[in-house]
């Protein structure tokens, strides 16, 4: 007897795929604004006082925030391609032991 | 004691348009794709469990970085506009005559600065009203409560304010953003489409406007008939007056209470400046008529302007080098379609 359908290791790989695909394209472009706006940030020599001291505080707390975003989707990203790895060689395994046994 | 603040407002600028068009256009629309992929993915079966993904976590912190350098970026087009509209020197000096420019860098109180900010950050309504300012021109007040001059386009180099969007129901319009969209069209040509089914010219009487600009319609319009839709406006001879007027009697007859599947829906997006060149409060109001089809409730242009992205959506307000921009509510359940040839 092999090993039931309900019993037998289960994972959407392809909307894993898709997902970590996503994750990483929208790390990137969250990456990719960050440098923007840090750079401009650099580019407003000429803007003084109160306010602009509150816009370089707000941009820094902002890029560290947006920058743990990236770092998770990527890191989520990463995740989920080890799941579907992991998924091909437990399903690999169960059918070696499904051969075996019949 | 007062504090002052100074800048250079085309820097500003700049730094609020660093963000390159295909980046702020991707994190737009991947976020809807995201979306879809997540909830899928939690549906999939897991036998083991391998891991465990939070839709609403990884869509919360992807929405808070997003609309944290949004917040960013619109507040220092907001300070750049300040500056120009109420910085010491942004103004040609009383009694001045000659060529003048600004200087490059201005100062400004910064109690000053702080209450014009913000003005811009109040609840936003979609509530626009109108006036004729100085000059005959028409205006349009923004959210943050000043006065901005109506005008066709957006001025070159100019980064939105903000941007209203209203979508309006003839058998429930409201008076002001109706009107909004047809100036608009009358003013700009925007539509090709020859005018269709103005109202009748004595329906013109029954509608007025009141102090405050709004256009009001009479208890006597009960009466009249026709058309069963507002005037499309767009034929060149139509002067802005003429047009005005035919808005007047669309309102009537749509003030008579259509069935509200057969009433023409009219999109506004009023989108606020302030001209680099001038220093001056500019609008553009961008209107179509749509209608929703019985069978699947989209939303149809057919006729007048949105600005669309690539997939046929409302866009947000345009950075002045891209066609990207903020995605307007068109009404539950609805998408919007721009037929293929519209202008």
């Amino acid at each position: 007897m092999g090993i039931p359908e309900e019993d037998r290791v289960q994972f959407p790989v392809a909307v894993a795929g898709q997902l970590a695909d996503e994750l990483d394209k929208l790390a990137g472009l969250l990456d990719r604004a960050n440098q923007a706006r840090a750079d401009a940030g650099n580019r407003v020599p000429d803007y003084r006082g109160a306010f602009a001291d509150a816009y370089h505080r707000r941009l820094g707390t902002h890029l560290t925030a947006s920058g743990d975003t990236v770092a998770r989707y990527r890191s989520v990203a990463a995740q989920l391609r080890a799941a579907v790895d992991q998924h091909h060689r437990d399903r690999a395994a169960e059918n070696r032991q499904f051969s075996a046994s019949g | 004691m007062s504090t002052t603040s100074s800048a250079d407002p085309a820097q500003l600028e700049a730094a609020a348009a660093a963000v390159p068009g295909d980046v702020a256009s991707g994190l737009q629309w991947e976020p809807d794709t995201l979306a879809d992929l997540l909830a899928r993915f939690a549906r999939g079966e897991q036998v083991p469990e391998r891991i465990s993904v939070d839709p609403q976590h990884h869509m919360d912190i992807l929405r808070a970085a997003i609309g944290g350098g949004e917040g960013i970026d619109a507040e220092l087009v907001r300070v750049a506009a300040a500056f120009r509209t109420a910085g010491n020197g942004a103004t040609r000096p009383p009694g001045f005559v000659g060529p003048w420019m600004p200087p490059r860098i201005l100062s400004m109180d910064d109690a000053a600065l702080q209450s014009a900010v913000s003005a811009w950050l109040g609840p936003t309504t979609a509530d626009v009203s109108f006036r004729k300012g100085a000059g005959g021109a028409w205006e349009v007040r923004g959210p943050d409560g000043n006065w901005f001059r109506m005008v066709d386009s957006p001025p070159p180099g100019a980064l939105p304010l903000a941007q209203v969007e209203k979508t309006v129901d003839f058998a429930n319009p409201d008076f002001g953003m109706v009107l909004s969209a047809f100036i608009l069209i009358g003013l700009t040509g925007g539509q090709t489409q020859p005018m269709d089914r103005a109202a009748p010219r004595e329906a013109y009487q029954y509608v007025h406007f009141d102090d405050q600009g709004y256009p009001v319609a009479g208890p006597e319009v009960a009466g009249l008939s026709q058309p069963v839709r507002p005037p499309v406006l767009g034929d060149a001879s139509v002067s802005k007056i003429e047009a005005i007027g035919m808005v007047q009697g669309g309102l009537a007859e749509a003030a008579k209470g259509m069935s509200a599947r057969n009433a023409s829906m009219v999109h506004t997006q009023t989108t606020f400046y302030v001209d680099p060149r001038t220093n001056q409060r500019v609008a553009v109001v961008d209107g179509a008529q749509i209608r929703y089809d019985n069978d699947t409730n989209d939303a149809i242009v057919t006729s007048g302007r949105l600005h669309v992205d690539g997939r046929g959506r409302p866009s947000l307000v345009a950075r002045p080098d891209t066609n990207t921009s903020s995605q307007p509510s068109i009404g539950p359940s609805t998408t919007l379609r721009i037929p293929a040839k519209e202008d």
